[in-house]
């Protein structure tokens, strides 16, 4: 989508290797999480990043956002290195891009209000800026104002995953990472935030990249899907063609996994 | 069809220092012999705590029967258990060959059950630790211990949540040749869409007691309860444009 414009990320040859051990006295040897990753993610849109378990989907995540360094390959963010931008100037790029954790009761300090929690990264700002700023990304999770006073333990999983959220928004941010953000919640809540999720689409011109194994919960969201399989990227495009004519086996033995329904 | 178990105005609760905390109940439950039932809802609603009650196990997490009954008409050596969590339900310092054999003697019917659960021996062997299988390998070899015991019922307990979506569709075709075999499931879940092929009866529980139960796939069609709508609707449904 969108050859001509400039791209928010963009990764050329990106590998990471982890050294594992196979036993205790064994040498450790490398092993490629994910190997030669190019991908080219633009801004506005939403990408579904599919693959099951050790494909790789967490690590090119961490890498987007900085928290991973690659083995080899370069990441460029709006044309600037990762790496060169988050030494000298990362408030400029945590501003941009932000990430929504897998497991919301890990995810927030125990000891921290929702208020804490949340003006973390606007502590520059004022008073007035930041009171708005809470306002108004509590009302687009649609938490009540009164949660800003509570602790994560005061809240249920859902709830907690949309603080993480709120969280995550109040930077106002150009591009969002969501890391299995349904995984660790209830059949009924996922529902609801997958619903904010799509009505926060509407709303705000904000790219994703949400990630899940779940084909038919990633299909609810993005408009490009990537799938990944043993580390590397097997097929890109958009939604309509990746569910109606897959071009890879893998992705064609995800999509017959997903049970019928209804 | 002969009944298996009936549990009549059954509660369970768990003891804590805060006293006792109802779990389950009070609730009517039946199985019939072969019968494959679905108990789905969501966390905290109950699901586990009435499959250990039926498995007798209850007791190792200080929960305990406060009314009415339970009544099995097989014996409990006839009940197997698939747990949740292939990896932490092995013992790691223990071969595959010797979790076999603590149920079965007989190497004849350890090769059999191999086969019937598709555990290539040639990239495992009965030598192999649990470390080094993958969790759907995992899943197998605890399929076999159930099947080992030669049951009449088995309780799976969310026995591919912790899978992924390919091996899930395997254990669960796995599952339903076993079904084949005239062995009645009780298949605790809440990933509603899993029962629709393999449940012929599902059991949705809210909260500790049954909110609906019936016959599929009437029950996914001509739901009577708001929150059984409620969680159908929940699933998410592959979304073309």
């Amino acid at each position: 989508m969108d050859q001509g414009q400039s791209a928010l990320f963009e990764l050329s040859g990106v590998t990471k290797a982890y050294r594992v051990r196979a036993g205790i006295f064994r040498q450790p040897r490398p092993f490629d999480a994910i190997r030669n990753i190019d991908l080219r993610l633009v801004p506005g849109v939403s990408y579904g990043l599919v693959g099951e378990s050790g494909s790789g989907k967490s690590t090119l995540a961490g890498i987007l956002i900085g928290l991973i360094q690659p083995t080899c390959g370069t990441v460029k963010f709006e044309g600037q290195g990762l790496s060169d931008l988050l030494r000298l100037n990362s408030r400029y790029f945590r501003n941009n891009v932000q990430m929504v954790f897998q497991n919301p009761y890990l995810s927030l300090d125990p000891r921290w209000t929702v208020r804490k929690i949340m003006e973390e990264g606007i502590g520059q700002l004022s008073a007035r800026e930041k009171s708005m700023r809470l306002s108004e990304s509590l009302e687009l999770v649609r938490l009540p104002g009164e949660f800003l006073k509570r602790k994560p333990r005061e809240l249920s999983g859902g709830e907690r995953q949309r603080v993480a959220i709120a969280r995550a928004l109040v930077m106002r941010p150009e591009f969002l990472i969501l890391d299995e953000p349904t995984s660790q919640l209830d059949v009924s809540i996922q529902a609801q935030v997958i619903n904010l999720l799509q009505e926060m689409l509407d709303k705000l011109k904000v790219g994703l990249l949400f990630i899940s194994h779940d084909l038919a919960l990633v299909s609810q969201i993005a408009q490009e899907i990537v799938v990944m399989h043993r580390g590397e990227i097997v097929e890109k495009g958009l939604k309509p063609r990746i569910l109606s004519s897959p071009a890879s086996f893998y992705t064609r033995q995800l999509l017959n996994s997903i049970p019928p329904w209804p | 069809m002969k009944k298996i178990l009936a549990a009549s105005q059954l509660e369970i609760g768990y003891r804590s220092t805060n006293g006792l905390k109802k779990a389950v109940g009070p609730i009517d439950f039946e199985m019939r012999e072969g019968e494959c039932v679905g108990l789905i809802g969501e966390s905290g609603a109950g699901k586990s705590t009435l499959a250990l009650e039926i498995l007798g196990l209850l007791g190792w997490k200080s929960g305990e029967r406060v009314a009415g009954r339970l009544d099995l008409y097989i014996k409990r050596d006839e009940i197997a258990y698939i747990p949740q969590d292939p990896h932490a339900s092995l013992d790691p310092l223990c071969s595959i060959g010797d979790h076999f054999r603590e149920i079965a003697k007989k190497n004849s019917l350890i090769g059999k059950t191999l086969e019937q659960v598709r555990l290539p021996l040639d990239k495992i062997s009965l030598r192999s630790y649990p470390h080094e299988l993958s969790g759907g390998m995992k899943q197998r070899v605890l399929i076999a211990m159930a099947l080992l015991r030669q049951p009449k019922l088995i309780v799976a307990d969310e026995p591919t949540s912790s899978l992924d979506v390919t091996l899930q569709a395997d254990i669960m075709d796995l599952f339903r040749q076993i079904h084949g075999g005239g062995i009645a499931f009780l298949f605790v879940t809440h990933q509603v869409p899993l029962t629709r092929d393999f449940c012929e009866r599902v059991v949705i529980m809210r909260s500790g007691i049954i909110a609906e139960q019936g016959p599929l796939p009437h029950l996914f069609s001509n739901p009577a309860n708001p929150y059984t709508r409620m969680l159908i609707d929940s699933v998410p449904r592959l979304c073309l444009s």
